[in-house]
């Protein structure tokens, strides 16, 4: 089988489990909701009817990918060899960070001052980014959230978190 | 007659107040300024300055707004030429042709020529708009709940298709997705709690801006610093206005060629400006006398997209006034904004609101007079910016998106809904799922729902009366006909890339 066919292939295979997996989910969930008079007017009628689409897409997914190794090439992207060597590779590592580094950024928020927290933000991220010269960046660290600050508060009016 | 004197009252009205003119050009601006920069696209632009407008009155709000939209869609144009690198999804067509200007040291000449393209695009869209919607109102006023359904399921299908070249069905999966996002809090009918998990806060909803803002914003952010790279700014920028003769006199037919496939795209839902100008860009090759050069350098491969991207803004507001349905993410943003100053638009806007219709064409033409304005004044500047590394640029936007999302409803909450939204984001982005129909599902999905059961109360729980209805007809022949293209391109696509791989 064709290289990228057979990555394409597993990656839909994976797709399709997920997929059916929400469907089945939110058409059990819909099935459980009250019914008023019939159940075509009802709460969950819509839901159920999503639920059923995922399910067939799922299913269609599964038969495309299958056709083309799917099955075969989602196991080794699942193995833990390959999820380790994909988890260690710098590409991943970076966005990895910077995530974190909002995560953190919006966990603290309305527990620290927002400027300071954004101050703390953009400080880290620059620094792991390796944005520039500290001398340069830690300036604009520091205004930038000043400047948003006064402009969202006072001219905009708009609450800070 | 009093239609038009309308617009010039409203457009007078709008030279008039300081404020508004302020709001345009700083708007105007602000959007140039975020469509330059590669990575954040107009719909992030719209995402990140919405909350300005919430204390504004609405004229101001809309002006602003639009502004914003207009600079942003142009500005991309900048980087696109400049750097071969889009400043937005709209402008990847104008790099074609843009960058090998640029190299022959006629970047200025492109970029000129781009901006007044984009403004000749606007306009145009503006004056259909204005003809076309109050034509559209009438025959909105006779769609019923069983075709507000269908044209909810339109939408989602034909953007699914249109937004991605490869495999429409990643794209139905996403608008579906959107509609099952958007069933989570109270429904609209009994007011029953769906999937909220107990969460009082989930029982308003998932908050539409909140959430667009971490799937344009916060998965835009990652994705772009995870994988910089380096660009040098191609050549000298030289001169920026071009010879307006040679402008009209060789590049006219394909300036109207271009603006209508512009508005067309506007106009049916969730398309975007980025598929109006690809559509534009390969008519262009295949019409034009010079098609065969277009790749290696002619002002008519930078005409062909700046025209069609920017023609389909006023497209994209002509369901969207008639039928609340976006015609492209951008006017999804707008959309939202206007439903928290309490517009409504959809087929009763025109009479709950007459004004609005000239409200939304005036402020175009004017937020099109200040993008031509500052595009032709600040090119240079702006060019310039791009020598700012996004490694600054990009995190200086996530204290803007925390305020953006905190500000719609006040709740802390709704930021951690939008680092939600923007890791599903990420993940779509990263397996080439578009995001655009995951927009319009969530827009669209109260619509469908409330829409789908109301048409079978009304009748009594019966299929086959909804199958004698004309209209309905149409769409649901429409929405087969979508299914089965997008079958057929699926199918080419897998059958090319086998044949690719096993070649290679």
């Amino acid at each position: 089988m064709p290289a990228k066919t057979q990555k394409l292939a597993g990656a839909d295979f994976i797709t399709a489990i997920i997929l059916m997996a929400l469907g089945a989910a939110l058409s059990v969930d819909a099935l459980r909701m009250r019914v008023y008079r019939t159940f075509l007017i009802s709460p969950g009628f819509f839901p159920l009817i999503l639920g059923a689409l995922f399910i067939f897409f799922g299913l269609f997914l599964i038969y495309r990918s299958s056709r083309r190794g799917g099955y075969a090439d989602a196991a080794r992207i699942l193995t833990p060899d390959n999820i380790k060597k994909s988890l260690v590779s710098p590409v991943f590592k970076k966005g990895f960070t910077v995530f974190l580094l909002i995560l953190a950024y919006v966990a603290l928020l309305g527990k620290i001052e927002f400027v300071y927290l954004s101050m703390g933000y953009l400080i880290l991220t620059f620094l792991f980014l390796n944005a520039g010269k500290w001398y340069l960046v830690i300036p604009v660290a520091v205004i930038a959230p000043v400047l948003v600050q006064l402009a969202f508060v006072h001219l905009f009016k708009i609450p800070m978190p | 007659m009093e239609y038009f004197k309308h617009i010039f009252g409203m457009f007078n009205a709008m030279l008039s107040d300081p404020w508004i003119i302020a709001l345009i050009f700083g708007g105007s601006l602000a959007g140039l300024l975020v469509g330059v920069i590669p990575g954040l696209t107009a719909t992030m632009a719209l995402a990140l300055l919405i909350n300005i407008s919430y204390g504004m009155p609405l004229e101001r709000a809309v002006a602003f707004l639009l502004s914003v939209y207009v600079g942003a869609t142009s500005g991309g144009l900048c980087s696109a030429i400049m750097i071969n690198i889009p400043g937005t999804p709209a402008a990847a067509a104008t790099a074609l042709d843009g960058f090998q200007l640029a190299k022959q040291g006629k970047g200025g000449i492109a970029i000129g020529t781009g901006f007044i393209a984009s403004f000749i695009g606007t306009v145009f869209s503006i004056l259909v708009m204005l003809c076309l919607t109050p034509v559209l109102y009438l025959i909105a006023m006779k769609f019923g709940h069983w075709e507000m359904f269908l044209l909810a399921l339109f939408g989602i299908m034909i953007c699914g298709s249109l937004s991605t070249d490869k495999d429409p069905i990643k794209g139905w999966i996403v608008g579906f997705i959107g509609f099952a996002m958007s069933t989570v809090g109270m429904e609209a009918i009994y007011a029953y709690p769906r999937f909220t998990f107990g969460s009082l806060q989930l029982k308003g909803g998932v908050p539409l801006i909140a959430t667009l803002i971490g799937i344009f914003g916060i998965s835009e952010v990652i994705g772009v610093l995870q994988e910089t790279v380096p660009y040098k700014i191609e050549g000298k920028i030289g001169r920026i206005i071009p010879p307006l003769g040679m402008f009209f006199k060789k590049l006219l037919p394909a300036t109207i060629r271009s603006g209508i496939i512009g508005v067309i795209i506007g106009i049916i839902p969730g398309a975007g400006e980025d598929v109006g100008a690809w559509m534009a860009y390969d008519m262009g090759k295949r019409r034009s006398k010079d098609g065969d050069k277009f790749g290696t350098g002619v002002l008519e491969g930078v005409v062909c997209p700046e025209v069609a991207n920017n023609a389909v803004i006023g497209g994209a507001m002509i369901p969207l006034l008639t039928l609340a349905i976006p015609g492209s993410p951008p006017a999804a943003m707008f959309l939202a904004a206007m439903n928290l100053h309490g517009v409504r638009p959809g087929p009763m806007l025109n009479i709950e609101n007459p004004t609005f219709l000239p409200m939304v064409g005036a402020a175009l033409m004017c937020a099109s007079l200040a993008m031509l304005f500052w595009g032709l004044l600040l090119a240079k500047p702006m060019v310039g910016i791009l020598k700012i590394k996004r490694e600054i640029l990009l995190p200086l936007v996530v204290p803007l998106t925390v305020i953006g999302a905190y500000s719609g409803g006040i709740r802390i909450f709704d930021v951690y809904l939008m680092l939600f939204a923007g890791v599903i984001g990420y993940c779509l982005r990263q397996m080439d799922y578009p995001l655009a129909p995951m927009v319009l599902g969530l827009i669209l999905g109260p619509l469908a729902d409330v829409s789908f059961r109301q048409a079978l109360m009304q009748s009594r729980g019966q299929f086959l009366p909804l199958l004698e209805r004309p209209i309905g007809l149409l769409l649901i022949l429409a929405v087969i006909w979508i299914v089965w293209g997008g079958i057929k391109n699926a199918r080419a696509y897998y059958k090319k890339i086998d044949a690719e791989s096993e070649a290679g």
